[in-house]
Order: structure tokens, then C-alpha cells, then sequence
């Protein structure tokens, strides 16, 4: 009677442990295999996905200016992104690519101008002083997460037209090569839309004077601010 | 006949049936995790009462590496708690062995339950002190385990020295010293004039045991014939009241049976446990593995596997899983490297508030450190709720914390260069369509699934560094089945990884203002869990409208998103910081830090 006590109470001890922690073993697979199959099945994600900014003013009718202008301008689309094509649009390709006028081109970015500044540059002139590079340099640095820079540089109407295109590309073109050795960023030729308008198109107005400006606080007359080049990011995702 | 259990046997058997209630629960906890879905563990004084928050520090001991053994070879390891079950459950056999056998008084039978009891009572101070030094952590269910190992102490030595002392008061006394006791002693030695009287045996203590009643009245009664016979010398021998030790052949048998406790659980949990190496690779992998000059060396084993720690200095998760992995001891078999992803809306706009503040700024101070910078890492890990609180009350605390630590990095800092280094490292995370949390592992282009990240990473991340170095490792399906890597593309909503494949319990949605409506993120508990898992603090994350910032976080630092297709089959819900749910329902297991919520969203 005795012995047989002591074979069912070591039995039971022995077995205890074993036994009650196969099946709870058992039971984690089998919970593991059901959630497997139930995972086969379309479920919805749970954890956000790292994505690029995209801001409430990135309006539909934004969006595919940006898309036309950026695809000319050899940021996307075929032959793009690498810089193969050449860069940068002219005057005449912005207005033909925005299909609107002048002073709608320019609303487009009036909500970037938290984001934007707008470098001024001396009359005649293409290169960038201490304030214009700190102003560049502190609008490229907020990135965050856009992903289209935009440079749109401008002259006055002084002088003739074709010598104001000149200028306001090679105003373009400066900041651009400011960036590239300031920033050194490998994927810069994917990021910065380039556009140079002369004094043809989109001509900015005084309501631009209170952006971020790299000239003088009272130096901003119609043509004062119109010797420049526009700075923003874009955060929209196209 | 059954004997009556001495009360030292009884405190001996009700501390091993304590024990083995605690060691229970707790392995109980520990095996549930096996589904890879994230549980509440049961942590209170009163075992089955419920599951207990994530603020004891249950969860932290129990995914520490010191929960279990065997981590390499199983996932997870054999929890710890498996052989204290084994051990307490042999400790009341044994009780209730002494008891019907009436060994109770045997010196050698207590003397080996003594030892026994010591098994428990000596792993328990040691894991006490892990607890306290290493881990900063007070777990319930292990206090219990604890307090029934001190209570079979006390009862296996108090077994023992009631014995030792009945054995002494039982020896014959010193030779020469008085002839008082010599008669009874005599009579007892003496042999049996008559065929009759037959000798009585030096029996095994289960037959005979200690002198009972009636051995007493009869050790005790006169005998005729020693009063009539002189004594001359009194011949030293042993008591015959004293009951003979057991064989030490039974306490080699009961040794046996001991290690035989202990080995057959454990066998059986190798052989049951289910078999985890088929989810490696099936978590995702990247597109672009170049990070340039974005990543941070964290150590220099050049040759090894390239492994990068997605990372944020001030996210307790990171903290969490950056002491289990160096618990590993793999980490000499890596050449790893941290890629920055604060989760802090000063410069991550990924996220809606400030997860973890002042991590943009450490980011930022590890981005201009170049070879300090683990140096940086370290400092930040190691002050991080300091740091966290301070820029709470104050944003510009945090640059004035490392500034005071790292003077020269002053004009480095806030300077638009490393503000777009900082912007491009997020923008990477983009371009891999990542999930939005911290800590992320990947080894060469493999991650290491949200749910490995803790008790399973030494099995899963020792095999993902071997097969890398086989060539062999690459991204797959849970049928087994190879995929590729998910195209570079533009940022727009991104499958992938197991991360999505987590349930977040039940954290609200939040949407910043200014985005899309899909851009609508649920931020989740995940934070909550990671912190659990970590011991750390929660973080706050603002959520629109309608929550709270989540407060208690401590593994990974997730953010979830609404809608979005699974891309992976994979049940885990979030690891690092995320809440857990309550024992009785899995949930998920989230790895991912707490509460941001993403903005972005559907293009």
C-alpha cells in the first residue's frame, strides 16, 4: 500500500513538469500555426511604413504641375533621375509645362512659404554672398522629409531679355553648384528641380517680400525681388 | 503505516508545493511566447491572480538573458523556471517520501533533503542578484520562487538538525561514564541467549525507521536478566534505539531520480518545442543596402557580416536590445553599424510629436562625432531619461546636455550639413520603405523579425550570421519560398516586413494635421510593450483628437499605420515599445517603439 503511494506520488511528481509543459508547448504551435494561415489571407498593416512628407497643400492640380515640370525639368520620368538628361528648364518650358499663367504658377508655392526663402542677388550679378549661402543653406537643411527641392531663379526686367535668361540660369546654376560642394549629397541631381524664367515668366510680387529674404529688409521693390532665385522644399509626394 | 509528518516536513513540502506553483506560472509565461505573439505575464504574489502590468518587472526578467539556458540551440532557450519546477516538484516527493517511509529522523535521508533544498536556495540568490545588479528589475513571480526556496531551506535543514540532535542524544554516552546507562545498553547489545530471541537487524530506515513508541517501552523496560548479570565493562556500541541510516546506495538512487526530474522536462521541451529557424528571412529585407556615409560604426569587425541597427540613442527599446544583444556574445560576429531614425518630430516627420524629444539633437551629435560617435550612443543610452524629461520641460535641454558632454561638437550640431545628413539617414529609411520603429535588425540585407528581437534572438540571430557567412541567407516566405526584395521605389506606402504583420492592441490613430486622411496613424501600445520589455520608462506620443500619449514603453518603438497591405505573412505584432495584452488573449507582439503615429501615408 505503502509502496505504491510512494510509485504515485513520484510518478505524479515526475510527470508534472514534462507533462504540463509539453502541452502548453503544444498549444503555442498550434497557436503559431493557426496565426500563420490566418496571416495568408490579405489583413491590414499595422505598423506605419516610413514615407516621405506629404503636405494637405499638395492639391491634385499641384501634384501634376510638379510632375510636368519635374519630368522636363530631367528630375523623373525617362532619361531622368541620373542627370543624363539635361537639367533645368527653361523659360519657355516652364510656361509651356505649367500651362498657366505667371501669377497661378507663382500661388502654386505661396504654401511653402514657411518652408522656402528667396535669395536676392545683386543687379547684373550671379554670385552668391555670405547671407545667400546661409540663407540656402538653412532652407536645403530642413528637409525633413520632402522630396523635391525647388530653385527658380529670376531677373529683373532690366536689360534684354536674352541676357536675362542667361543671368537667371547662371543664378540657378550657382546655388546648384553651391549645394553640390556644400552638402556633398549623392542624390541631389534627384532632388533639386531647376527652372530659370528670365523676366519672362511668373515675375514674383510684393507679397513675396515677407519670405525669408537674403537681401536687405527695405530692398524689396518689384525688381529687387525679382533678382533672385526661389528656394523650397516641396513636401509632396508624387 | 503511514507515519505523521514532522512539522519540518511539512514546511519542507508546502515550500516545494509554493515553488512549484510559482516555477509554474512562470514557465507557463515563458512558453506562451512561443507562438511569437506578444502576452501579458502573470506577475503577482498570488500566482493566477492575473496577468500583471507591464510596470513589474516580470517581463523584464523574463525576456533578460538569464531567463533561460540553451539559447542558441532552442529558441528562446529552456526557461529557467523549467527545472525549478522539476527541483521543487522532486523536493515534495521527497518530503512526502520521508513521510511514508518515516525517514523523517534519518541523519542521511534529511541530511540529502538539506542538500536538495540548497539546489533552489543557492540559484535563487544568484538570480536575485542578476535581478537587482544587472537587470534593475524586482520580478513577483521570481520573489515567490524565492520565498519557496528559502522555505524549503529552512525546512529541509530543520529536518535535518532535529535528526542530527535525536541522533546525539541517542549515542551511548562516553566510556567511563557511570554504569547507569551501561545496563540499558548491554541489553541492547546484547544477543539473544535463545534461538528464540532472534537478532535484530540494522534495517533500512523504511522498514523499521526511528524507535517508535513501542521501541521506546521496550528499550526502556527492566530486564530481568541484565539485573541479574554484573557489569564488569561496558562494551561501547552503538544505541540500538537509534535507527540505522539508510543505504547510501538510496541516496545515490534518489540522487538519480533528482537529475531524472530535472532531465525528462527538459528533453521534452527540446524535442516540443516548435521549430522557429523557418521564419528566418521572412520578416523582409532591404532594397538598398548603401548607407554611405549615414551610418555609425559600433564596432570595428571588419570582415564580418555587415549587420545595421536601425536606431534611436533615446529609445529605451533600443537600450533593451542593445544589452540583450551584447548579452548574446555574438556581437563579435558582426560589423555593425547604427543608422539613425529618431523618433522625434523636431526632424522626423514621420512622426507627430516627440516620441522620444531630444533625439533629433543626439542624432544629430552622433552624426558630427564621426569615431566618437558610439561614444555619444553610449552617454545617450545611458542618461536617457534624464535627457528625455529635461527636453520635455524644456526643447533646447538636450542640446545643452551633450554640449556639456561633448563641447566640440557645438557648431557641428545645429548646422544645416548635419541636418540634412540627419534628414537623408530618415529618407533611407524611406527608400527601404522601413516600419516606422526602432530598434530594427538587419544582417546584410535580412531583418531579424520584430518577434526574435528578444527571447529568440540569440537562436535566430547566431543562425541569420552563420547563414550569411554560408552565402545562404536571404529573404523568403514562411512557405520557404525565396522573394526579392521589395523594389526601391518612391516613397509611397510600403509593404513589408513583419512589422506590419503585428496587431498593435489598441492604440488609437492619429493624424497630424496637414495630412492626407490617410496619413492617419494608430499609434500603438506597442510602446507600452517595448517599454515593458525593456524596464523603462514610458514615452509619450501626442495623439490627435481622441489619446493619450502612451506612457509606458520600453521595448522597440513602433509606429503603426492604418491601413496598408500585409506584406509578410507574419504574425507578430510590434516588438519594441508596445503594451501586452492580457495572458488569456495573445496578441501580436510588437517590437516597435510607442506611440508616433506616422503621418504620410497613401500617396
Amino acid at each position: 500500500m505503502i509502496t505504491a503511494l510512494r510509485v504515485g506520488v513520484l510518478s505524479v511528481c515526475l510527470a508534472f513538469p514534462a507533462v504540463a509543459t509539453t502541452t502548453w508547448i503544444r498549444s503555442a504551435g498550434h497557436r503559431l500555426e493557426r496565426q500563420l494561415q490566418a496571416e495568408k489571407t490579405p489583413a491590414t498593416q499595422d505598423v506605419a511604413v516610413a514615407a516621405a512628407a506629404n503636405e494637405q497643400y499638395c492639391t491634385v492640380q499641384l501634384k501634376r504641375i510638379l510632375r510636368r515640370v519635374l519630368r522636363s525639368c530631367g528630375l523623373i520620368g525617362s532619361g531622368s533621375a541620373g542627370g543624363t538628361t539635361a537639367r533645368g528648364c527653361h523659360p519657355v518650358d516652364a510656361k509651356s509645362v505649367a500651362t498657366m499663367s505667371g501669377s497661378d504658377f507663382n500661388a502654386l508655392f505661396l504654401p511653402m512659404k514657411s518652408r522656402g526663402g528667396i535669395i536676392q542677388f545683386e543687379q547684373g550679378k550671379s554670385a552668391l554672398d555670405d547671407a545667400d549661402r546661409a540663407l540656402v543653406d538653412k532652407v536645403f537643411g530642413e528637409q525633413r522629409g520632402a522630396s523635391y527641392f525647388f530653385m527658380v531663379a529670376r531677373s529683373s526686367p532690366e536689360g534684354s531679355v536674352k541676357t536675362n535668361r542667361r543671368l537667371s540660369k547662371e543664378r540657378a546654376e550657382g546655388l546648384m553648384a553651391h549645394l553640390k560642394q556644400r552638402f556633398s549629397d549623392p542624390d541631389l541631381e534627384k532632388k533639386v528641380g531647376l527652372l530659370w524664367l528670365g523676366e519672362e515668366f511668373a515675375q514674383l510680387d510684393k507679397s513675396f517680400c515677407e519670405w525669408k529674404r537674403s537681401g536687405p529688409a527695405d530692398n524689396c521693390k518689384p525688381k529687387d525681388i525679382n533678382r533672385s532665385a526661389f528656394v523650397a522644399w516641396i513636401d509632396c509626394r508624387l | 503505516m503511514i507515519r505523521t509528518p514532522r512539522v519540518w516536513t511539512i514546511v519542507l513540502g508546502v515550500g516545494a508545493l509554493i515553488g512549484l506553483f510559482f516555477a509554474s506560472m512562470s514557465t507557463y509565461d515563458f512558453v506562451m511566447h512561443l507562438d511569437r505573439q506578444v502576452h501579458d505575464v502573470h506577475c503577482s504574489f498570488v500566482p493566477g491572480a492575473g496577468p500583471g502590468g507591464g510596470e513589474s518587472g516580470c517581463q523584464v526578467t523574463m525576456v533578460s538573458s538569464y531567463s533561460s539556458l540553451f539559447r542558441t540551440s532552442v529558441w528562446g532557450g529552456v526557461p529557467i523556471s523549467l527545472p525549478a519546477m522539476a527541483v521543487f516538484a522532486f523536493l515534495l516527493a521527497f518530503a512526502v517520501e520521508l513521510t511514508l517511509t518515516d525517514r523523517q529522523d534519518d541523519v542521511r535521508s534529511s541530511g540529502f533533503a538539506a542538500l536538495a533544498t540548497g539546489v533552489p536556495a543557492l540559484t535563487s540568490i544568484i538570480m536575485a542578484y542578476i535581478s537587482l545588479a544587472k537587470l534593475d528589475a524586482v520580478c513577483k513571480m521570481c520573489i515567490g520562487i524565492y520565498f519557496a526556496s528559502a522555505l524549503c531551506l529552512v525546512g529541509g535543514v530543520g529536518l535535518f538538525i532535529r535528526a542530527w540532535r535525536n541522533q546525539r542524544e541517542q549515542e551511548p554516552e562516553p566510556e567511563g561514564r557511570g554504569t547507569e546507562t551501561a545496563p540499558i545498553l548491554l541489553k541492547k547489545k546484547a544477543k539473544p541467549e535463545s534461538a528464540d530471541e532472534p537478532e535484530r537487524p540494522a534495517d533500512p530506515a523504511w522498514v523499521s525507521a526511528s524507535g517508535s513508541d513501542d521501541d521506546d517501552e521496550s528499550a526502556r523496560a527492566p530486564s530481568p536478566k541484565l539485573e541479574e548479570r554484573p557489569t564488569p565493562k561496558p562494551k561501547p556500541s552503538p544505541p540500538s534505539r537509534r535507527p540505522s541510516a539508510v543505504a547510501w546506495s538510496y541516496l545515490a538512487i534518489a540522487f538519480g531520480v533528482g537529475v531524472l526530474f530535472v532531465a525528462v522536462p527538459m528533453i521534452g521541451y527540446v524535442s516540443a518545442a516548435p521549430k522557429h529557424e523557418r521564419f528566418i528571412g521572412t520578416c523582409g529585407a532591404l532594397s538598398q543596402q548603401d548607407t554611405s556615409d549615414l551610418t555609425i560604426a559600433l564596432d570595428s569587425n571588419t570582415g564580418e557580416p555587415p549587420v545595421i541597427e536601425v536606431l534611436d540613442p533615446l529609445c529605451p527599446a533600443c537600450l533593451g536590445f542593445e544589452r540583450r544583444l551584447d548579452a548574446t556574445g555574438l556581437t563579435a560576429r558582426m560589423n555593425r553599424k547604427a543608422l539613425l531614425f529618431p523618433l522625434d518630430d523636431t526632424c522626423n516627420w514621420m512622426v507627430d510629436s516627440a516620441i522620444h524629444p531630444g533625439a533629433c539633437v543626439v542624432s544629430s551629435a552622433m552624426m558630427c562625432a564621426g569615431d566618437r560617435g558610439r561614444d555619444v550612443l553610449a552617454w545617450s543610452f545611458s542618461h536617457q531619461q534624464e535627457i528625455m524629461k529635461a527636453t520635455k520641460a524644456d526643447p533646447t535641454a538636450a542640446q545643452r546636455m551633450v554640449l556639456a558632454k561633448f563641447p566640440d561638437l557645438e557648431k557641428c550640431i545645429s548646422s544645416p550639413v548635419t541636418k540634412a545628413k540627419l534628414a537623408r539617414s530618415l529618407r533611407w529609411a524611406v527608400s527601404n520603405k522601413l516600419p516606422v520603429m526602432t530598434p530594427q535588425l538587419y544582417v546584410g540585407k535580412v531583418k531579424l523579425c520584430e518577434e526574435d528581437v528578444d527571447l529568440g534572438l540569440d537562436y535566430m540571430l547566431s543562425r541569420m550570421l552563420s547563414a550569411h557567412k554560408k552565402g545562404t541567407l536571404r529573404a523568403t516566405s514562411t512557405d520557404g519560398e525565396t522573394s526579392t526584395p521589395p523594389p526601391v521605389a518612391e516613397p509611397d506606402r510600403g509593404p513589408d516586413t513583419k512589422t506590419t504583420t503585428k496587431k498593435p492592441t489598441s492604440k488609437p490613430a492619429t493624424t497630424k494635421p496637414g495630412t492626407d486622411e490617410s496619413n492617419k496613424l494608430d499609434y500603438k501600445k506597442q510602446l507600452d510593450e517595448a517599454r515593458k520589455l525593456d524596464g523603462a520608462k514610458p514615452d509619450n506620443a501626442k495623439q490627435p483628437d481622441e489619446t493619450k500619449p502612451p506612457d509606458t514603453a520600453k521595448t522597440p518603438d513602433p509606429v503603426k499605420k492604418p491601413v496598408a497591405p500585409p506584406a509578410k505573412p507574419k504574425s507578430k505584432a510590434a516588438a519594441p515599445d508596445a503594451p501586452k495584452p492580457p495572458a488569456a488573449k495573445p496578441t501580436p507582439k510588437p517590437t516597435p517603439p510607442a506611440g508616433a503615429a506616422p503621418k504620410g501615408g497613401t500617396p
